[in-house]
């Protein structure tokens, strides 16, 4: 497959200013900025209902911040007019119809953006689909699923790519498999942005770790610096958030 | 590979064309569901089941019933034989609300405002998509029920060609009214986002209060009258009872009008959910 060099062009792919969105009484994500750069794994870590989702939503417009500001490729999502182009994503929870094919699935998406139908086959190759592209969705294991769900999010062919929690509930195999794809698309150049709470597949897959709590930023920082001198990611994390936390305390 | 640099891919397109291409992404998830073929079939099963019953349980019988005077000075309800329509219409408001509640619920509705973040551009290619199909089937329904109740009625001379003015004016008041009902049971999907819900009150709207309306009061339809399925079915089934078609017109696109702004000004303004 032949890309883009989109990475001589671009030097932060999406950049998030100051955010904060709150859900009635909950505040989700409070005063959080930081930038996603181009030709790495970002890791955007923190633990369950530390506002990765719902950041992640808003950067797709889906949500509207209360405050801050969301650049993707220089201006909001909701301006670029063939946003599949600029920037893919899988959501955590599912955004498929269990009764439509993964083939008409990908036929809807491509042609809300003008993407040619022949990018549909070559996607469903890519993620290993094509055998199955006349099965309903519905029919699907998760770690189909989840194929499905990143060929919709690679077929504009975008720089930048979102995932929410890619690993939940695959196998080693689907797990090994998704690794190894989303770090190829570091290495071609885009900019890979991906969630997890759990540590320990960060410390495999990332190259820089954004990690966040209650909503707010931990830290920004090389994956190796971060873990320093503790044994693991793991332990490195909650060293860090504990400190955070007696820091709030006082 | 067709990608081009992404600023250029961003500057070259028209909000107008973001439209069409909004359409023809609908139209496409339209038409891959299976759910979709079965809502339509029993909407057009219904109508042509019902509307032949009507005319041959009710006309017909009643007609045999009465006494050469009376059948001397008989005349057929303004559209009889469209009043097969009613239920399939309300079934086409399914439809319409299964079109937006289907999103919500599957989560499908995150993958399209991904894809299609102008919410009107969204909300516009949801509305017109589905008019266009209820229009199609509406006005193939209508005709075919006109068609259908023409050999029926022949048995006793009461058949109208379709060259009779009133006829070919039914048919087209009958679509344009099942378009309404679409566009009504759409609204309610984006206003209640709630698979049952929204069926719920479109099913209670459209079939639950006609049914007590018909067990009140004669003088209680100067207001019955006004409701919205008795408007809409009054556009092509007019009674004594009932407003004429052009206020009932007037009325039931009042009703769609308010719904479908209400259902546009929360869809902009509300977030898409978390799931």
């Amino acid at each position: 497959m032949v890309r883009r060099p989109w990475r001589a062009t671009l030097g932060v792919v999406i950049e998030i200013q100051n955010l904060s969105k709150r859900y009635g009484e909950t505040v989700a994500v409070d005063g959080l900025s930081f930038d996603v750069k181009p030709g790495q794994v970002t890791g955007f870590l923190g633990p369950n209902g530390a506002g990765k989702s719902t950041t992640m939503r808003v950067v797709l417009g889906l949500d509207r911040p209360d405050s801050g500001s969301v650049q993707v490729n220089g201006r909001a999502y909701a301006e670029h007019h063939r946003p599949l182009r600029q920037a893919g994503a899988l959501l955590e929870a599912s955004s498929l119809h269990p009764g439509r094919s993964a083939r008409h699935h990908l036929l809807w998406l491509a042609q809300s953006n003008g993407i040619a139908r022949r990018r549909i086959d070559e996607v469903l190759d890519l993620v290993g689909l094509t055998g199955a592209a006349h099965r309903p969705a519905g029919t699907f294991s998760l770690g189909m699923s989840q194929r499905l769900g990143l060929a919709a999010a690679l077929l504009g062919d975008p720089p930048t790519v979102l995932l929410d929690e890619p690993m939940n509930g695959l196998d080693p195999e689907g797990i090994a498999w998704t690794r190894r794809m989303l770090r190829e698309l570091a290495a071609e150049g885009r900019a890979v942005l991906v969630s997890s709470h759990v540590m320990s597949e960060m410390s495999q897959l990332a190259d820089h770790l954004i990690v966040v709590s209650r909503g707010r930023l931990v830290d920004d920082t090389p994956v190796k610096a971060f873990v320093g001198d503790h044994d693991s990611l793991e332990a490195a994390f909650l060293a860090r958030t504990n400190a955070e936390f007696h820091g709030s305390l006082q | 590979m067709t990608v081009s640099t992404p600023t250029a891919s961003a500057a070259a397109v028209s909000p107008r064309s973001e439209f069409r291409l909004a359409l023809l992404a609908e139209w496409t998830k339209f038409r891959t569901l299976r759910s979709t073929y079965i809502t339509l079939g029993l909407a057009v099963l219904t109508t042509i089941v019902f509307g032949a019953l009507i005319l041959t349980g009710a006309v017909l019988v009643e007609y045999d019933d009465m006494s050469p005077a009376e059948r001397a000075n008989f005349q057929l309800d303004e559209g009889i034989w469209f009043h097969g329509l009613h239920l399939g219409q309300v079934l086409f408001a399914v439809l319409g609300s299964m079109s937006v509640t289907g999103e919500y619920v599957t989560g499908t509705i995150r993958a399209a405002l991904a894809a299609v973040p102008s919410r009107r551009a969204l909300f516009a290619a949801k509305a017109v998509g589905l008019s266009l199909v209820t229009a199609v089937v509406g006005l193939v329904s209508a005709a075919a029920m006109f068609a259908i109740a023409q050999p029926i009625l022949g048995q006793r001379d009461l058949d109208v060609p379709l060259t009779d003015a009133s006829a070919l004016q039914g048919v087209g008041l009958a679509a344009l009214a099942t378009v309404g009902f679409g566009l009504l049971g759409l609204g309610a999907g984006f206003l209640i986002r709630h698979a049952s819900g929204a069926t719920a009150t479109v099913l209670l709207g459209f079939l639950g209060i006609p049914i007590i309306a018909q067990l009140l009061p004669q003088s209680w339809w100067s207001v019955i009258r006004y409701f919205p399925a008795d408007a809409g079915w009054a556009m092509f089934t007019p009674t004594a009872d009932t407003l004429s078609q052009g206020p009932a017109t007037a009325v039931f696109f009042g009703y769609v009008a308010v719904v479908l702004a209400a259902a546009a000004v929360l869809f902009v303004r509300r977030d898409a959910g978390a799931s």
